[in-house]
């Protein structure tokens, strides 16, 4: 019965303490951000 | 892109679903279509983030939820909240991994959406300065802050100063600017492409450690792509004509100018590929730098099948509304509605100025109409307007379906009935530039498109 109630509440402070982990070790990173502005015009073309 | 091996990440201001903030009821069906089309698009290409600004709420707020709820559009707003409890009726933010990276994206409607919320949405538009503070406070793990924003440009720079917290702002822009080099104010970079989607901004980031934006190299490697994209727009549009070798053999002086431009691009491309290996060396280094560029999305890209069937799905559904719209009001009227007020059509014209209508007659304009029906679109709303005469109306009668003489002459009621009473002779520019907007018809060219219709130069 108590392996039950852990295992919800480790794996809680895993998740909880992720998104901290993964920030302070990786601050420097490439990406590429797509960027558009109101696109309707080239989806509703007329004729 | 996505399949590249740089992680992606893509976004949009907003404003995409409906032209202006207010649609009328009748055409109502009409322009819900075509935003849900949009928004099944907008699914399909897996975005990120899209804001949501004035236009969006066009149709009513419950329109967009349903909307967003039925598509799983990402659309964010941090500032359009419950009038009651003040809470976001959007996800106010969103915090996510690109690549090893934690940005956090948040999203402003501006004061322009007030105006558009009806006196019946439970809802209201917060001022950014009680928005930002609590919503920066929420992404605080986030290495990178992203804010997509329908504030006018001036408000944006006000944000910039307050908040180098925020390092990037995409401008849903409105201020009839094209693409824009990214601007810098304090730590925050200004984005902003053209309107209606006839460009993507493409961003390359180096983040670093100290989240601060470097400057140099990476400002001169933008000022490098911006003049790369003028210079190649330059080159196509001497080969849109032909061949330049070919075309403009007779002519030394145009030969020459093209041919610096060539070697003008390959030098420019050269000094880009220097900037960018620099660059790349120093990805790993403390200071973040971004190369920015535009990419046209003209005709000549290939479309992408399934967003093709959208369109086109879309397209016969819009029109489809628009025929029955047009049945019902026929059965209203009984009969074709008459010439609208003091237009008279061009077949009345012809009664006197043959030749003119002769000439007319083989020209675009006379087809203008007919190019819509071929393309399933004559009952568009959003088309008639600029291929129709006078006001458009799916019930119109059929000489006024046409770009004809009184689109550039003007009403000929009352010089049909008295020829004394002069009309317009050589149409001014501003009665063209109405539908010859740069958007429509990025060619245009008002002295020379004039001396084409031949019908104005006949006496």
């Amino acid at each position: 019965m108590k392996r039950v109630r852990v295992l919800p509440v480790t794996l809680a402070l895993v998740v909880a303490l992720l998104p901290g982990l993964a920030g302070a070790a990786a601050r420097s990173a490439t990406f590429t951000l797509i960027y558009g502005n109101d696109v309707r015009g080239e989806l509703a073309p007329c004729g | 892109m996505r399949k590249g091996d740089r992680p992606v990440l893509v976004v949009d201001g907003g404003g995409l679903l409906f032209k202006s903030t207010a649609i009328t009821p009748e055409l109502a069906p009409q322009e819900k279509a075509t935003a849900s089309g949009i928004a099944e698009a907008y699914r399909l290409m897996r975005y990120d983030a899209v804001g949501i600004t004035a236009q969006d709420l066009a149709a009513g707020l419950p329109f967009l939820q349903g909307l967003a709820k039925q598509k799983k559009v990402p659309w964010l707003s941090a500032d359009l909240v419950d009038r009651a409890s003040g809470k976001p009726l959007f996800p106010a933010h969103r915090l996510g991994k690109v690549g090893e990276l934690s940005v956090g994206l948040f999203a402003l409607a501006g004061p322009t959406a007030r105006a558009a919320l009806r006196s019946e949405d439970p809802a209201m538009i917060q001022p950014w300065q009680e928005v930002i503070p609590r919503t920066l406070a929420q992404l605080k793990g986030a290495d990178c802050i992203i804010l997509l924003s329908g504030l006018p440009p001036a408000e944006n720079e006000a944000v910039a100063r307050s908040y180098p917290g925020i390092h990037l702002i995409l401008q849903a822009g409105d201020d009839g600017a094209a693409n824009r080099p990214p601007r810098r104010i304090n730590n925050t970079l200004i984005l902003q492409t053209e309107k209606q989607g006839k460009s993507m901004g493409l961003l390359d980031v180096h983040w670093g450690a100290s989240k601060q934006w470097g400057t140099d190299r990476a400002r001169q490697l933008s000022a490098g792509h911006s003049e790369l994209d003028r210079v190649q727009w330059l080159i196509r549009s001497h080969q849109r004509k032909g061949d330049p070798a070919v075309l403009y053999r007779n002519d030394p002086g145009r030969l020459k100018a093209y041919q610096e431009l060539v070697a003008q691009e390959r030098e420019l491309q050269a000094e880009i590929n220097g900037l960018s290996g620099e660059i790349a060396k120093g990805a790993g280094q403390a200071n973040a730098m971004a190369e920015n560029r535009f990419l046209g999305l003209g005709a000549d890209l290939p479309d992408q099948p399934a967003v093709l069937a959208i369109v086109e799905h879309t397209t016969k559904a819009v029109n489809a509304l628009g025929q029955e719209l047009a049945k019902r009001q026929m059965e209203r009227n009984k009969k074709e509605t008459a010439a609208p007020g003091p237009l008279v059509g061009w077949q009345r014209c012809a009664t006197c100025h043959r030749t003119e209508a002769d000439f007319w007659r083989q020209s675009r304009h006379a087809r203008a109409y007919e190019t819509l029906r071929a393309r399933n679109q004559h009952f568009n709303p959003n088309c008639l307007p600029c291929h129709v005469t006078g006001p458009a109306s799916t019930t119109m009668p059929e000489d006024l379906r046409a770009v004809s003489c009184e689109t550039c002459h003007g009403p000929g009621r009352d010089h049909s009935n008295d020829p004394s009473r002069a009309m317009v002779k050589v149409p001014p520019a501003q009665s063209c530039l109405g539908c010859h907007t740069p958007e429509h018809d990025d060619s245009f060219d008002y002295p020379r498109d004039l001396t084409r219709l031949n019908c104005i130069h006949v006496r």
